[in-house]
């Protein structure tokens, strides 16, 4: 019931809701898609932010890989406490090694000194000082510039409204099943609303995962109580229960204070020896002698033997050079998605080579299971590259909708604003915003990629100019479509940034990054797809704009300046 | 990527056999409206082979990432048809056509590998 006594079907209540939840953070959230999307290839972007990167390739040799790797820390860091090796794979075209000196936890998951290796000539490279792609990644849920809980909330509240969207919309939907494979082009609003329809309910399942996901990994900020009156030492105790639990130990809360590293000495020795184990090592670790390490190549055979197209990723080495050290050697992509990307697992005597111990299988509860599956497939935690790539094409799907959503709120708008007239401020201000967000925040990006390649690598704070030239170019887009009529608006906007996108592989090989042919005949599809991706936007971006270009207003939607050319030519005409 | 070609052509056969059993689709495909009985011949079909890839995905992948890409994959199969259906949808009988072919070879390829 309505407050002018009219009744009101469910469909037609579900329509008001879907039009003004999703318009009053709309823009926001096309943001959020768009920097999200491109995060499921964060690497990538970063490694082609780092040009000095692009010299080293991958040959695929991995044992060559790994001893240039050894070579490396016995000359540098032969006493450190543990040694990361992150071998080049298919998302990564250097080995990246963290050294965690003497006195550092061994196993911390932060920290350490970062070196990158040449994977060919294990010579150190020096990259220059940039966010790269977690700066796109970090706004897409953090934004910038503002208090890290706030701006979680703002996600947060988006995220909601982007849940009571997709909801409304498949009420108001009125055949999704009749009108499933439906888009009629060529007819104005009704062509925007099936295209609207096409991307949400074909892609409907992801736009389900990411958004339910995205409210999930938001979770501990935005229902923190719960959590911090079972744990009131903080948030850190609670994770290390919860990958305990996983691990199938009981809970035992008051001793997690130093417990990470208990609990994984006792899992590995096993046969509740854990308090016996943890002390053994203890001793063993005052007593340390220097032993030579074992042959690593070997054991990277003996798992690449096991794991088959699952190449090897890492390798962790702890205590190297000493009697009680370990290797662990890890895989690139895991075997499931029900737990949080634990990947197919091997552990090594440092000293004598011999296998200690198997990967072993989790107990992961119902709700447990949940959380996990759709916060790594938001998060493309160790899935593979096909897998990522669908996953991107289905937020690319997910920012059309958002985008011709938008759009079609003002073309439903437009044959009554032309009537009256003029516009009015609040349509007015929808259209500037769908402009300034959908190809501003484009052109922005493509400016942040520019901004990294121009401004000369020996400047100061440089990253931090890199994020202002993003921002200064999308407030200058805004600028632009406020004081331009809507029409020439958009045409410019996108001529412009197809521009800004097709030059981007000459950007990329006039500052020093590989050059197209070269990086697709050595293989280096980690900068390749980057170009080549740069070029397809920029193109799109082009046939978009001239799509625009000849777009005829037709019949009712006929503008003030075709009336009155028209009038004029049948005044022309009687004459 | 031989694998997921498999279950996406799959995807896009089940799609184009549901697509075919709708009158409105038949209009713009065969230019005239099908007898009653092939609609439901089209549709079960249709469900089948989707059904099928699921199927294969699961072996293929695991469970969870099975279903994964056969849901993925389902997206992308019917843009496809969306997309030709809206330009070219006499086309989609050639499509039809192909799609077999390419499932074909590609289970023979797979099979003798």
């Amino acid at each position: 019931m309505r407050i002018d006594g009219n009744t009101e079907s469910p469909r037609q209540s579900m329509s008001w809701l879907h039009t003004w939840a999703s318009l009053i953070l709309g823009w926001l959230l096309y943001a959020i898609f768009v920097t999200g999307t491109l995060s499921f290839f964060q690497n990538e972007i970063s490694i082609w932010m780092k040009p000095e990167l692009h010299q080293s390739i991958n040959r695929k040799d991995q044992s060559q890989q790994l001893q240039s790797a050894i070579v490396y820390l016995q000359q540098n860091a032969p006493n450190a406490s543990a040694w990361n090796i992150n071998l080049p794979n298919a998302r990564s075209t250097t080995t990246d090694i963290t050294i965690r000196g003497e006195n550092e936890d061994p196993r911390a998951r932060r920290g350490g000194d970062r070196v990158i290796l040449d994977s060919v000539t294990g010579e150190k490279l020096q990259p220059r000082e940039t966010r790269g792609g977690s700066f796109l990644y970090r706004f897409h849920f953090e934004l910038y510039g503002l208090p890290r809980s706030w701006a979680r909330w703002i996600v947060g509240i988006a995220t909601v409204l982007m849940f009571v969207a997709i909801i409304s919309g498949v009420i108001t939907h009125k055949k999704i099943f009749k009108d499933f494979f439906t888009f009629r082009s060529g007819k104005g609003q009704r062509s925007w609303l099936d295209g609207h329809n096409a991307t949400a309910v074909l892609a409907l399942p992801f736009h389900i995962m990411i958004t339910f996901s995205g409210l999930l990994l938001l979770m501990y900020s935005l229902m923190p109580y719960g959590v911090s009156a079972l744990f009131p030492e903080g948030r850190l105790h609670f994770l290390q229960a919860q990958r305990a639990q996983l691990n199938g130990e009981t809970i035992r809360s008051v001793e997690f204070a130093s417990s990470s590293q208990k609990l994984d000495s006792s899992k590995r020795n096993g046969h509740g020896e854990g308090e016996k184990g943890r002390l053994n090592k203890e001793r063993s670790r005052l007593e340390v002698k220097n032993v030579p390490l074992a042959d690593l190549t070997a054991m990277l055979a003996q798992a690449q033997k096991l794991w088959g197209d699952n190449t090897v990723a890492s390798f962790n080495i702890i205590s190297p050079n000493r009697q009680n050290s370990e290797v662990e050697i890890r895989a690139t992509y895991s075997e499931s998605i029900l737990n949080r990307a634990i990947v197919p697992t091997l552990i090594f005597n440092g000293v004598t080579g011999e296998l200690i111990s198997q990967p072993q299988q989790l107990k992961i509860s119902f709700p447990i299971g949940i959380y996990n599956t759709v916060t790594v497939l938001h998060e493309a935690r160790g899935v593979d590259l096909v897998l990522r790539w669908l996953l991107f094409f289905s937020g690319i799907l997910g920012t059309i909708m958002v985008a011709s959503g938008l759009i079609l709120w003002c073309v439903k708008r437009a044959p009554q604003q032309q009537k009256q007239g003029y516009k009015n401020f609040g349509y007015r201000l929808v259209e500037v915003l769908n402009i300034a967000s959908i190809s501003g925040l484009l052109i922005a990006t493509a400016g942040y990629f520019y901004a990294n390649r121009l401004i000369p690598v020996t400047t100061e704070n440089r990253s931090f100019l890199e994020i202002k030239i993003f921002f200064i170019v999308w407030l200058l887009t805004l600028l632009h479509a406020a004081l331009r009529p809507h029409r020439n608006a958009w045409l410019e906007q996108l001529l412009f940034g197809a521009i800004l996108f097709c030059v981007i592989p000459l950007l990329n090989a006039l500052t020093g990054g590989r050059v197209i042919w070269s990086s697709i005949a050595e293989a280096q599809w980690v900068v390749a797809t980057f170009d080549l991706m740069s070029l397809a936007l920029g193109m799109i971006l082009l046939f978009i704009f001239y799509k625009v270009k000849n777009h005829k207003v037709a019949g009712i939607h006929k503008t003030k300046k075709n009336i009155n050319l028209e009038s004029a030519a049948m005044r022309g005409e009687g004459q | 990527m031989i694998d997921f070609f498999l279950i996406y052509f799959l995807c896009l056969l089940g799609f184009l056999h549901i697509c075919f059993s709708m009158s409105r689709h038949q209009q713009q495909v065969f230019q005239k409206v099908l007898q009653e009985k092939y609609n439901i011949w089209y549709l079960i079909t249709g469900y089948s082979i989707l059904v099928i890839a699921l199927a294969l995905s699961i072996y293929q992948w695991g469970k969870s990432i099975g279903i994964c890409y056969w849901i993925g994959t389902l997206s992308f199969a019917a843009l496809l048809i969306l997309w030709l259906l809206s330009y070219y949808p006499i086309h989609l009988k050639l499509v039809n056509q192909f799609s077999r072919v390419i499932i074909l070879a590609l289970l023979v390829f797979n099979l003798l590998a």
